[in-house]
């Protein structure tokens, strides 16, 4: 049980997403064993395995931990209340998590976890667009929230709204502007507008970032397709090696697809 | 100077129990401190504040890795003349907290002080009573004269050396020591640690925000004024064709 419970504590601490195997580990060895040799821990290792049991949709699992928590710091406590507005949410009470949820912020109008939450309220009902206007009030408050920027830059792709998308995604730029992800994100936002010139420029920044980034690889390919200049063709040949390189090396039985659909390009 | 002998009763019954004093109470202090801390209710202000200032200093700094357009659509957002975030921010003059009239501030600053200064004071007051008229302690290295009024109090000896100490004298040496202790065991920050305290009383200066952002927006505004748009990526092609050594034609 000892390694069991320090694994969890590896995956708290560094925020690990591996959602099934902490579920897995809560079924198999700690639901059986009595918790309160570990003390205060206890209380945390309920409230991920809780969460874990809701990505992965164990709902039972997820209800057991809630009332074990419950059972102990009563629905007064901020943090349980935010626990008990998400399991509504997942079993589909969306109002009685809304008014869980306006109850906290009455009490404390600048908590932006749950103001998070009564967007994704919104958004699991198919509201998009009250999520987007929920979500854009909330970032008039906290401009600088990635988390937040982030998920509008999704809500504007569903609606295929590039414009905008593309100006959530400079912001993520400007604050990580050396995350080869995120360059790739505005890149393929601006492949999506028709605009292969930055597109282009910024897969490459991509690549510059993480020379491993295969999308940028194929997106520079591609965006070359459409701007026809001489420059390019070289750069070409040279990108289309550099694919097929990495499929050798990774996925080799992928390679003689991939060797046709790029014979066009060369 | 002579060589003096102190009774080692001393060292078991003033010296240690000093040590030990001052180290219980300042954990006492720090666990007090911390369930008699009241929740600071943010203000909203302050935090669209804070968050506005740090967009603008990141855009400031990774403006370059936009393109120019979305970069002067921002740098337009916030230092427009008319319509500016940050002009018509800074004209908004900030509720002066004047500490002596707002009853909020007030009752913290009387709380802080209390709870930090009385300690200190009675229970250096109980040590000069219990332990006063013999020497505690000597620093290992030479003093001047003019030490000895504030280190030997209770002990008026013209002819002593500077280095004895009183025990008051290590009582105050203990507090300020053993801050690097606190560190350790309580983690920064910590509320038995009073010298930050009594820097702060010192420099006087005013709490974090409030007064500030009409200034400090004043002072973004003209640095995103100045700041021209280089855009990092303007060669971005051939600089990673020629830089990446697998990309070289093998």
């Amino acid at each position: 049980m000892q390694s069991a419970v320090e694994k969890l504590r590896t995956y708290r601490e560094e925020n690990y997403r591996s959602y099934d195997e902490i579920v897995q580990l809560w079924t198999e060895v700690l639901s059986k064993r009595n918790l309160s040799s570990l003390g205060d821990e206890k209380w945390l290792i309920l409230e991920q395995v809780f969460k874990s049991a809701l990505h992965s949709s164990r709902r039972s699992i997820a209800y057991e931990c809630l009332e074990q928590l419950i059972k102990q710091f009563q629905s007064t406590s901020r943090r349980i209340s935010i626990l008990q507005g998400m399991y509504y949410e997942s079993i589909g009470e969306y109002n009685k998590a809304e008014e869980i949820y306006s109850t906290l912020l009455k009490d404390n109008e600048t908590d932006g976890i749950v103001r998070k939450r009564q967007i994704s309220i919104l958004k699991d009902q198919n509201k998009i667009n009250e999520a987007i206007s929920e979500l854009t009030s909330y970032l008039e408050v906290y401009q600088a929230d990635q988390e937040a920027w982030s998920e509008l830059c999704d809500l504007y792709l569903s609606e295929h709204d590039y414009k905008k998308a593309a100006f959530c995604a400079e912001e993520l730029l400007l604050i990580n502007p050396h995350n080869h992800l995120n360059h790739q994100r505005y890149a393929s936002i601006c492949y999506s507008q028709g605009d292969y010139e930055n597109a282009r420029t910024y897969y490459f920044s991509t690549i510059k970032y993480n020379p491993n980034n295969i999308r940028a690889l194929y997106g520079i390919i591609l965006t070359s397709a459409h701007i026809k200049s001489t420059t390019n063709v070289e750069n070409n040949n040279i990108i289309i090696e550099q694919i097929l390189k990495k499929y050798k090396e990774q996925a080799p039985d992928l390679l003689p697809i991939v060797e046709k659909t790029l014979q066009d390009f060369i | 100077m002579a060589e003096l002998l102190l009774d080692s009763a001393i060292r078991f019954w003033v010296f240690m129990p000093i040590v030990v004093i001052t180290f219980f109470v300042g954990m006492l202090r720090h666990y007090i401190s911390i369930i008699t801390a009241g929740e600071k209710p943010v203000d909203k202000q302050q935090v669209a504040d804070s968050q506005a200032l740090i967009r603008t200093r990141i855009l400031r700094e990774n403006g370059k890795y936009i393109p120019k357009e979305g970069f002067v659509m921002r740098k337009h957002f916030f230092v427009n003349e008319e319509n500016g975030y940050l002009t018509t921010q800074q004209g908004r003059q900030a509720p002066i907290r004047n500490p002596i009239t707002d009853p909020t501030m007030m009752t913290e600053m009387l709380k802080n002080n209390i709870s930090n200064m009385v300690p200190m004071i009675v229970i250096g007051g109980v040590i000069n009573w219990a332990f006063s008229g013999f020497l505690c302690t000597k620093v290992p290295f030479p003093l001047t004269y003019r030490f000895k009024p504030m280190l030997q109090r209770g002990v008026e000896l013209a002819t002593l050396d500077a280095s004895w100490l009183s025990s008051v004298s290590w009582y105050a040496i203990n507090i300020f020591g053993q801050r690097g202790i606190n560190n350790l065991l309580l983690g920064e920050n910590n509320a038995a640690d009073q010298t930050k305290m009594m820097q702060d009383q010192m420099n006087m200066a005013a709490v974090s925000m409030p007064q500030d952002p009409s200034k400090a927006f004043k002072a973004e505004r003209e640095g995103l004024l100045v700041v021209d748009h280089q855009w990092a990526f303007k060669n971005v092609e051939n600089d990673v064709m020629s830089q990446r050594s697998y990309f070289r034609s093998r």
